[in-house]
C-alpha cells in the first residue's frame, strides 16, 4: 500500500472539507484581500501563498481570542501585516533581496485577452515597483485604503494612529505613489 | 519591451473618483483606484485553499479547540 506523502497533497480545494462551513465562510469572504495584501507587501507570489496559508492558520489557532471589536476583515489583516513585517525583518536580517526582475506578478483571468494580460501584468509590475518605493507606511496605508470595506477608523486601528492622522498622511502617500508611478513610465 | 497604458489623471482633471479611459490609456485619480485596479485581476490561487484544508485536517484536537470553543 502506498501513503500519501505531504507533496502529494491534493490540489482540488473541493476534494477536502473545511473543518466547519464558518471557517470557509470566513476564507470566501477575505481570502483574495489577505492574500492581495500579503503579494504587495512581500512582492512574490509563491511567498504571498505561503503566508496567506500561515494567516488563516493562525486565525484558527486563535479564533478564540478573537473578541469581536473590530470586523474579522481587520483581524486577518493585522495578522496578515505582523507575518509579513516579521518575514521581511528575517529576511533582511539573512540579506534575502528580491529584486524587481522577479515575478511580482500573479496571472488574471483565464478569458482575457493577450493584450488585457500584457495591461494587468504591466499594471501589477508598476504598481509593486511605485509600491516599493515608498516608505513603509505609506505603502501599508495605501494598500489598507484601497479596501473599500475598511473605514479610516480601522485603518487607523491597524496602524497604530487616529483616523484624522490617517487621512493627513493618506494626502502625502498618495502624492509619493502617483510622483512614483509617473517614473517609471 | 515597455508598454505603458497606465496613467495619473492631473488633479485639475480630477472631476470624480472612478478610472477612466482615453486613446486606449487607463487613467487613474488615486493610488487607491489603481491598487483596487490590480487587486482586481490578481487571481487567489486555488492550492491555498487545498493547503489550508490539507493542513487543518492534520491538526490535533487542541489545536482545533480554539475554533470550536468559540461556536460552542
Amino acid at each position: 500500500m502506498q501513503s500519501e506523502t505531504p507533496n502529494q497533497i491534493a490540489t482540488d480545494p473541493a476534494a477536502l472539507e473545511w473543518p466547519s462551513p464558518e471557517f470557509g465562510a470566513i476564507y470566501d469572504e477575505n481570502a483574495k484581500e489577505v492574500y492581495y495584501l500579503c503579494l504587495r507587501m512581500l512582492g512574490d507570489p509563491a511567498f504571498a501563498e505561503d503566508a496567506t496559508h500561515d494567516v488563516f492558520i493562525k486565525a484558527f489557532k486563535k479564533w478564540a481570542e478573537f473578541r469581536g471589536a473590530s470586523s474579522v476583515r481587520t483581524w486577518l489583516y493585522r495578522i496578515a501585516i505582523n507575518h509579513c513585517k516579521n518575514l521581511v525583518q528575517t529576511w533582511h536580517h539573512r540579506h534575502i533581496i528580491t529584486t524587481d526582475d522577479e515575478v511580482v506578478w500573479q496571472g488574471c483571468s483565464h478569458d482575457s485577452t493577450p493584450l488585457e494580460i500584457l495591461e494587468a501584468k504591466e499594471l501589477g509590475q508598476r504598481i509593486h515597483q511605485a509600491l516599493d518605493a515608498l516608505p513603509e507606511e505609506y505603502r501599508l496605508l495605501l494598500l489598507l485604503v484601497a479596501d473599500e470595506k475598511l473605514s479610516y477608523d480601522e485603518v487607523g486601528a491597524l496602524t497604530d494612529q487616529s483616523a484624522d492622522a490617517v487621512r493627513g498622511k493618506l494626502h502625502r502617500a498618495r502624492k509619493a505613489f502617483a510622483t512614483q508611478f509617473q517614473k517609471l513610465s | 519591451m515597455e508598454h505603458n497604458s497606465h496613467s495619473f489623471r492631473k488633479s485639475n482633471e480630477q472631476q470624480h473618483d472612478s478610472s477612466s479611459q482615453q486613446n486606449g490609456k487607463k487613467q487613474f485619480s488615486t493610488a487607491e483606484e489603481a491598487i483596487r485596479a490590480d487587486a482586481a485581476e490578481v487571481e487567489l490561487p486555488p492550492q491555498i485553499e487545498a493547503r489550508l484544508k490539507q493542513t487543518l485536517s492534520t491538526m490535533t484536537g487542541t489545536d482545533k479547540k480554539g475554533w470550536w470553543r468559540k461556536w460552542f
